[in-house]
């Protein structure tokens, strides 16, 4: 009885696990099918729907876009960010709980909700089918995770170590620099990869904001996959898993390097 | 400790060739033992010595590899922990943190189906017994250590096990609240008529509180005794080492009339050829006499008594109620020698020659 | 007196979200009630379209909280207390996920839901069914499609509270006349409840303001609140009951969390917050 009911748990999260990873794992192969709508399991193989995705203008565009978007996101929530979680950390102030709860609401909002409000306050600003405008977007929802990585970092750092600075006649700034900032690096960089995983992706908000001029990849793949099955599609899903894993790597490597 | 329970008739339990491998590992090497109906009996030894595997596998939660388990007659060896009818009290107590502490004790009768009313009383009549009658509604992360250890004993023994268990009871108490609890659980016991299987690595505890002391060393059941008869009948010198301090002199034997002699550089010990002490040394040349070190006296050197030590002094310790004197002998062994006749010792100083001499009757002989 | 450098850091996070953040919600609280009248919103609560589409989104997301965190249990079970390998490769299989886009996952569903997909190329293989099933633009679609989405996010508290659990205490529990099941509905499960409603309320939620998966995997028919939002500004533009909407989205998301608060404060007073000595 006792073993029954053992292989019958392991039977359940074995299944679990592959329903877990079942979706990631299929993007890769399907992309080389030979035939023109996507099927699972590919049939032939081939690389041309990597070629027709590169190639075309297009995709192209959406991955400048998309590109610039994310990497002036996550700098910018980066920056911003840090600013929040070291006042956070190291300072009292009236109405911290107030502050702290506007800081990560963002992450909490339901983002269609964000995106139709700011689709009503960015047009009247003349934001809407600027890459400036979806900067500003993904700032927003990308500064909670920066806050929460950054914090964390901050936690483990030795509280005496930047008074011990101050103390010893360094300026506030180059207190920061040197002392701080290096050893808060690991959140610093972590809150960034995430912030530009976060941007990257992000597609409600974008189908707002955007036009056909600046659409990002996200946005290409949600138009193709509402209409057809296109392989080429596939293509694109499996190089952002490559390029995921890479983020994901780096920022395990950096986490690593730096403890 | 307590003759008259040693006459009350019924075995609780029986350990028959248990033994017990993880993989090359020999947890237990074939221990066998009984355990008497209302008896206190202490499992001690250092750890990895096998007491605790055995503790778990009288409560079923370790499956022996051979040998069986009897409780009460039955074979239990294959039942698994919720139907043997054991207490146990947890070393660090495994009270639960969401129930009170009258819910706590009270959760043994409600796996028995008992209704809560009844369970509350008889809970509470538990409680009473322990002294925490006034903590019934408290929750265990409310009260101290002690008061904790409590409520555990009093969850093992409100069922009226067959056989309750006890893993390192003091384990988790400070020192000072250790003797106090070690007579409090030994009385709590008596007064309900429990049959206690305890295990620990504190020899004192283990003095303390049984009727009977099992050690344990590598897996195996070294000895197993009352407290008098492991302390003055050791059968091995790992038993002699383990409780109490013992003098271990090893030596050669020499056969002479009607005696038997044990001898080594500087020291000999002699017994008459009829003592049944003497029944180990048949055919060896080599034997190991302990002697307990408030056995040996203090005597002037070149005594001519057939018992007799020889060596210098190299520490004498001042203990208030004793002298310690550390010996050494020719042979660069040390001898340990407690001794009350503070008048005697007082004028002696390290560097000094000093004579021992011991009685017959004080020697134990251990086989080489 | 200057201001404290905590004001310099402080100041530029809270006017950048007050205005890009905090502003566009109130401009959507302001475009609901055009001249301070309540119009859209007696609107949303007496038109049947309007009602089904919330009944809809509850009835969704209750049953999707209900079937992921009966899913996430013995997950987070098998990774608190299996040991290290086990947490080891379940934490990969939960975190490779978390790192692909909800998009990119969404899309994967179709392509295995539809009918020449694997799941129906499975079920057939094995014999469950003998033709194809309709997967697609149905509401099993979007709860399996949910589910898979929102696995990560249900496992992690339960498995911070379960973590925390010692195993002794069902050895306890045993050695006290108790067989598996009475130990687990008397012992382990009252002591994961904390994570069990942290892990609800959180998927459900989250589940609340769903968008892209029932976009691509339900129908038209059986929309949730966030399609019928967007749907009113792209293709109505009506602006003003959209608004109305995501502002009812918005209190019921609002009321969802504070309902984790108050379970979360009751717990922790009856001491079911973690194991102390």
């Amino acid at each position: 009885m006792d073993k029954l009911r053992r292989v019958f748990f392991w039977l359940m999260i074995g299944l679990t696990a592959m329903f877990l990873l079942l979706p990631t794992l299929i993007i890769v192969p399907m992309s080389f099918t030979t035939t023109s709508t996507l099927e699972f399991p590919p049939v032939g193989f081939t690389l041309e729907w990597y070629g027709k995705v590169i190639g075309a203008p297009d995709w192209q565009q959406a991955l400048i876009n998309s590109l610039v978007v994310a990497f002036a996101a996550a700098t910018l929530a980066t920056v911003i960010g840090t600013m929040a979680a070291l006042a956070l950390h190291a300072h009292r102030f009236p109405g911290k709980m107030l502050v702290t709860v506007l800081l990560l609401s963002p992450m909490v909002t339901p983002v269609i909700v964000l995106a139709v409000g700011m689709y009503m306050v960015f047009s009247g600003w003349g934001l809407i089918a600027t890459r400036l405008g979806l900067v500003l977007a993904h700032t927003v929802l990308a500064i909670p995770f920066v806050v929460v990585s950054v914090l964390a970092s901050a936690r483990m750092v030795n509280p005496s170590l930047a008074p011990a600075s101050l103390g010893l006649g360094a300026s506030r700034w180059f207190t920061f620099r040197r002392v701080t900032l290096p050893m808060i690096m690991p959140g610093v960089l972590s809150g960034a990869v995430f912030a530009f995983i976060t941007s990257w992706d992000e597609v409600v908000i974008a189908l707002f904001l955007a036009d056909a001029q600046t659409r990002t990849v996200p946005i290409m793949i949600w138009n193709q996959v509402r209409t057809n099955l296109d392989p080429a599609t596939a293509a694109v899903a499996a190089i952002l898993i490559v390029l995921s894993a890479m983020g994901v790597l780096l920022s395990y490597k950096i986490r690593e390097a730096r403890s | 400790m307590n003759a008259a329970l040693q006459d009350t008739a019924g075995t609780a339990m029986k350990l028959e060739g248990v033994s017990k491998h993880f993989g090359a590992v020999k947890a237990l090497d074939n221990v066998s033992f009984e355990l008497r109906k209302g008896e206190f009996l202490t499992m001690l030894g250092p750890s990895g010595s096998g007491k605790t595997t055995s503790l778990r596998a009288i409560a079923g939660f370790i499956q022996p590899t051979a040998g069986r388990l009897l409780i009460d007659g039955r074979d239990m060896t294959a039942v698994p922990p919720q139907k043997r009818n054991i207490g146990m009290m947890f070393q660090d107590y495994a009270l639960f943190p969401h129930m009170t502490v009258l819910e706590n004790v009270g959760y043994p009768l409600e796996t028995r189906g008992i209704r809560r009313a009844e369970r509350e009383k008889l809970s509470m009549e538990m409680l009473e017994i322990v002294g925490l009658a006034s903590c019934a509604k408290r929750y265990p992360k409310q009260m101290s250590g002690g008061q904790q250890q409590r409520v555990a004993l009093a969850r093992a023994l409100v069922f009226r096990p067959d056989i309750v268990l006890l893993d390192e009871p003091m384990a988790a108490l400070d020192k000072k609240l250790r003797g106090q609890m070690q007579i409090e659980i030994m009385h709590i016991t008596r007064q309900v008529g429990a049959t206690v299987v305890s295990v620990t690595h504190d020899q004192e505890e283990a003095l303390v509180m049984s009727d009977r002391v099992a050690i344990f060393k590598d897996g195996r059941l070294e000895q197993i005794g009352t407290p008098h008869q492991l302390y003055l009948q050791p059968r091995s010198e790992f038993v002699a080492d383990f409780i109490g301090e013992a003098n271990l002199l090893r030596g050669s034997v020499r056969q002479a009339d009607d005696w038997i002699l044990v001898e080594g550089d500087g020291w000999k010990a002699n017994l008459s050829k009829d003592d049944p002490r003497c029944a180990a040394l048949v055919g060896a040349n080599k034997a190991c006499v302990v002697l307990r070190p408030e056995r040996i006296h203090a005597v002037p050197v070149g005594s001519e008594t057939q018992n007799v030590g020889e060596g210098v002094i190299e520490d004498k310790i001042y203990l208030g109620v004793e002298y310690r004197l550390v010996v050494r002998m020719n042979d660069g062994g040390k001898i340990n020698l407690r001794s009350r006749d503070v008048a005697s010792i007082a004028g002696m100083k390290a560097g000094d020659r000093i004579g021992m001499a011991w009685a017959p009757d004080d020697i134990v002989i251990i086989g080489a | 007196m200057r201001p404290p450098v905590a004001f310099w850091l402080i100041a530029p996070p809270t006017l950048f979200l007050a205005l890009f953040f905090v502003f566009p919600l109130l401009k959507l609280v302001a475009i609901s009630l055009p001249g301070g009248s309540t119009e859209y919103y007696n609107q949303i609560f007496t038109t049947p379209v309007f009602l089904r589409v919330i009944g809809e989104t509850f009835r969704v997301s209750l049953i999707v909280t209900f079937v992921t965190v009966a899913v996430a249990y013995p997950y987070a079970y098998a990774m608190a207390h299996g040991g290290r390998a086990v947490l080891l490769v379940l934490t990969v299989a939960l975190l490779i996920p978390f790192w692909v886009s909800l998009l990119l996952r969404s899309f994967s569903w179709i392509v295995l839901l539809q009918n020449s997909g694997l799941i129906n190329d499975f079920l057939i293989a094995t014999g469950v069914i003998d033709r194809p099933i309709r997967l697609i633009r149905t509401p099993l679609g979007v709860i399996i499609g949910m589910v898979h989405i929102l696995l990560p996010y249900a496992v992690l508290p339960l498995y911070t509270v379960m973590k925390k659990i010692d195993l002794r205490l069902m050895e306890a529990s045993s050695i006290c006349g108790a067989n598996w099941l009475k130990g687990f509905a008397r012992i382990y499960f009252p002591l994961s409840l904390p994570g069990v409603m942290a892990s609800a309320i959180l998927a459900f939620t989250l589940s609340l303001g769903f968008y892209i998966t029932p976009a691509l995997l339900g129908s038209p028919r059986d929309m949730m609140i966030a399609q019928m939002i967007a749907g009113q500004f792209n293709e109505q533009l009506n602006f003003g009951l959209g608004a109305a909407l995501a502002v009812v989205l918005m209190v019921l998301t609002a009321v969802a969390f504070g309902l984790f608060g108050a379970a979360r404060a009751t717990l922790q007073m009856r001491g079911q917050f973690g194991r102390e000595a």
